[in-house]
């Protein structure tokens, strides 16, 4: 059986279509634990951004807060990272989150998004009720998911984070509720 | 569905969360004796009315209390369990290294 | 047509069948020997064998609605004890034993159906353990063997072998598996009572618990206060919270389980069957209905309304192992609480007050243990407090002792 996530493009679509991306080779890392802010700062990095959010630093890449205690760091043009998680990390406070490792990495983009989503979450993720830079952990197609809402390439997009052993599974059923919508395919 | 309000993720379907069990008060292990052990682990107080339970939103493995009728199914408050604990637990074996 | 049935037809003298009734409503006495408190199954049973078996018909079952109306009426009458520990299928193999002269026992078909029972494994840690449920079984006499996927493909020719890519590897094919008609059985036990002298108060409500330096005195109903010399409890769902009425605290908690049924059709399904991994069972009534059943409600609640998540994965399932079913019509769902213990195994025996004895816990499994907890709760009421052997390891106390009888894996979603 052909794997969904073969079929995925890589490229840019136009902005009507919608466009599922594999970012499974982009390099992201997390931090967890009472001291996970304080290890932030310390690379002048933001930790006071609420739980939820996800923040742009350009060409440092995204921060995503997914709790008071927990950031993921996220670069969608780097290559996923082989370095050993900084063991300094432990001494302050904060575990590393192995995010290359256990989570899959997946954009949507497209203008009707939202409305596609909409099959497969029981979350609000339009415009006025899921603006850009909020995140919402929840629930697709029966499984967990952090979803959040940022531009990469100026456009507005969702990056989609599912358990690693899910993908498959996942971008089977985003493509399965994309093809309503798309009716040239992907 | 039924909607839970996770007090870090907002208003959920109640499909998102797990049941945790009752927030009790739990004796100190190294010091208690089996039957209260026992009622700490097997026990829960089984009133009709309002309990005070342990609930996790699934998706981001946040745990927090709620406060829920359980004849009516009625969730009347949900809270961070940082209001009611404050101090980290350690566990020791008898003997044992920390 | 019989040329006899034209003669009542023409006649007045229709063949009524005596007593086919319960007695009308009498006034409270002030006093009986044993008050049994819930006329489900379980209450009626054990007055039934009490008045049959030991003479003791001084006996009041106060039910708070209607005979038969608690879990008896709502569960999925599935009967088998095709158990794990040598407790447990000690025990329900009793039961069944029980269940099978049933119908000659009261004079009074309950419409006993042995028609096997097929648990499906999709996992191999699943097949090890149903091979040594398999072997605990035949050890106390019950029928029961692993099949491969052909001879389940001929047990059940419409079952879909490879249900949400669940592909089915084995099963756990138990012959003794039957079903019976559940208001027969509480009907069956409440009228041989009743015509030995039983009191069934209906609509009479257990409100409070009355007790003395450690003995049950009495119990207050809607109805007026009534003494006894001691009590059987026996009330299901509700059994926690009325316990704590006499001071007891029982290691329960009350979680809604669910079933519901279909139009009917023709038979075209023998067996019961159940889907270890699916958390779903399926069966046909002898009414054609099919019957669907599964796991409890995620979380605790004492309302029968329980929720819809449930509904839908019952469903969803059950379609799964059937696809035929998702072109049928539901006619009804409907729920029960449950008193669930941590070991999936009952409460029975005594209890800190001396003459207060406790039928509970009895969960999502109950209903195929009937008659054995009416035989053997009858014969610890009627000893005045030996706890026959069958029912020992069921103690309360065996939480204190941490010595728990498992049956979560032979229990959960097979009822
Ligand atoms: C959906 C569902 C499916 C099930 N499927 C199966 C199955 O397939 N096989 C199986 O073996 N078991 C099954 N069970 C479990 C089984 O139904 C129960 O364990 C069994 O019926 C318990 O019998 P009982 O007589 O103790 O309780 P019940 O029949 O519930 O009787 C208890 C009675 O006590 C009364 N009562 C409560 N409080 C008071 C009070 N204060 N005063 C007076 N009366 C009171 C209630 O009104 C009730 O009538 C199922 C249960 C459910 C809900």
């Amino acid at each position: 059986m052909a794997s969904p996530l073969q079929s995925l493009a890589f490229e840019g679509g136009g902005n009507e279509a919608l466009v599922l991306r594999d970012f499974r080779l982009a390099r992201r890392a997390g931090v967890r634990g009472p001291g996970a802010s304080d290890l932030l700062t310390s690379h002048g990095l933001p930790a006071d951004i609420a739980p939820n959010r996800i923040s742009d630093q350009s060409d440092r890449g995204l921060v995503m807060a997914l709790s008071q205690r927990e950031f993921w760091l996220l670069h969608p043009d780097a290559a996923a990272s082989s370095q050993q998680p900084d063991s300094a990390a432990l001494a302050a406070g904060a575990w590393p989150l192995y995010c290359q490792h256990s989570h899959a990495w997946l954009m949507l983009s497209g203008e009707p998004k939202a409305a596609m989503m909409a099959k497969l979450c029981g979350v609000d993720l339009g415009d006025g009720a899921f603006p850009l830079g909020q995140v919402a952990q929840t629930q697709m197609a029966h499984v967990s998911v952090v979803i959040a809402h940022h531009d990469y390439q100026n456009e507005a997009v969702f990056s989609l984070f599912v358990d690693q052993s899910l993908a498959e599974y996942a971008a089977g059923a985003l493509i399965d509720a994309m093809s309503e919508f798309n009716q040239s395919g992907i | 569905m039924k909607i839970m309000h996770c007090p870090l993720n907002g208003p959920r379907n109640i499909s998102e969360f797990t049941y945790g069990g009752q927030v009790h008060t739990m004796p100190d292990p190294k010091t208690c004796d089996d039957p209260s052990w026992a009622r700490y682990v097997f026990y829960e107080d089984n009133d009709i009315g309002i309990v005070r339970e342990w609930w996790q939103h699934t998706p981001s493995s946040y745990w927090f209390i709620a406060e829920r009728h359980n004849g009516s199914d009625d969730i009347l408050r949900t809270y961070d369990p940082g209001e009611l604990f404050t101090d980290r637990v350690d566990f020791q074996t008898p003997g044992g290294e920390s | 047509m019989p040329v006899a049935l034209l003669k009542y037809g023409l006649g007045d003298d229709f063949p009524f069948e005596d007593h086919a009734d319960l007695p009308g409503p009498t006034a409270l006495r002030d006093h009986y020997d044993v008050v049994i408190i819930g006329g489900g199954g379980h209450g009626v049973a054990t007055a039934y064998y009490l008045a049959k078996y030991h003479g003791i018909t001084n006996v009041a079952v106060l039910e708070k609605a209607y005979l038969g109306g608690g879990n008896t009426a709502r569960n999925t009458a599935v009967i088998r004890s095709n158990y794990l520990t040598p407790e447990g299928v000690a025990f329900y193999s009793a039961s069944v034993k029980l269940y099978e002269q049933l119908s000659n026992e009261f004079d009074f078909n309950i419409m006993y159906s042995q028609r096997g029972q097929l648990t499906l494994a999709h996992t191999d840690a699943t097949v090890r353990a149903f091979r040594q449920r398999a072997e605990v079984n035949k050890h106390f006499g019950g029928r029961t063997e692993l099949i491969d996927r052909q001879a389940i493909a001929e047990l059940v020719p419409c079952l879909n072998l490879d249900p949400a890519e669940l592909p089915v590897l084995a099963g756990l094919w138990h012959r003794d598996g039957a079903t019976a008609r559940h208001d027969a059985v509480a009907w069956g036990y409440a009228r041989g009572a009743t015509q030995r002298g039983v009191e069934l108060h209906q609509l009479t409500e257990v409100t409070d618990i009355a007790s003395d330096s450690g003995r049950v005195t009495g119990v207050v109903t809607n109805r007026g206060t009534v003494h006894c010399g001691c009590v059987v409890q026996a009330v299901a769902g509700h059994s926690a919270p009325l316990a704590k009425k006499a001071g007891i605290d029982l290691p329960l908690v009350a979680y809604p389980l669910q079933a519901m049924v279909t139009l009917p059709v023709k038979p075209f399904l023998n067996p019961l069957v159940s889907s270890s991994a699916l958390h779903c069972y399926v069966q046909q009534t002898s009414r054609g209905e099919i019957v669907i059943g599964g796991g409890s409600d995620p979380y605790p609640l004492y309302q029968s309304r329980a929720s819809l998540p449930l509904k839908e994965s019952l469903i969803a399932s059950a379609v799964d192992m059937f696809p035929f079913l998702s072109e049928m019509r539901l006619l009804r769902q409907w729920a029960g609480i449950t008193d669930m213990t941590t070991d999936y195994s009952p409460i029975m025996g005594l209890s800190p007050l001396e003459n207060y004895y406790l039928d509970a816990g009895w969960g999502t499994w109950g209903f195929k243990a009937t008659p054995i907890c009416g035989q053997t709760m009858a014969q610890l009421v009627a000893s005045g407090g030996q706890v026959p052997e069958l029912i020992q390891p069921f103690a309360l106390d065996r939480f204190d002792r941490f010595q728990q009888v498992n049956e979560m894996g032979a229990t959960a979603a097979s009822h």
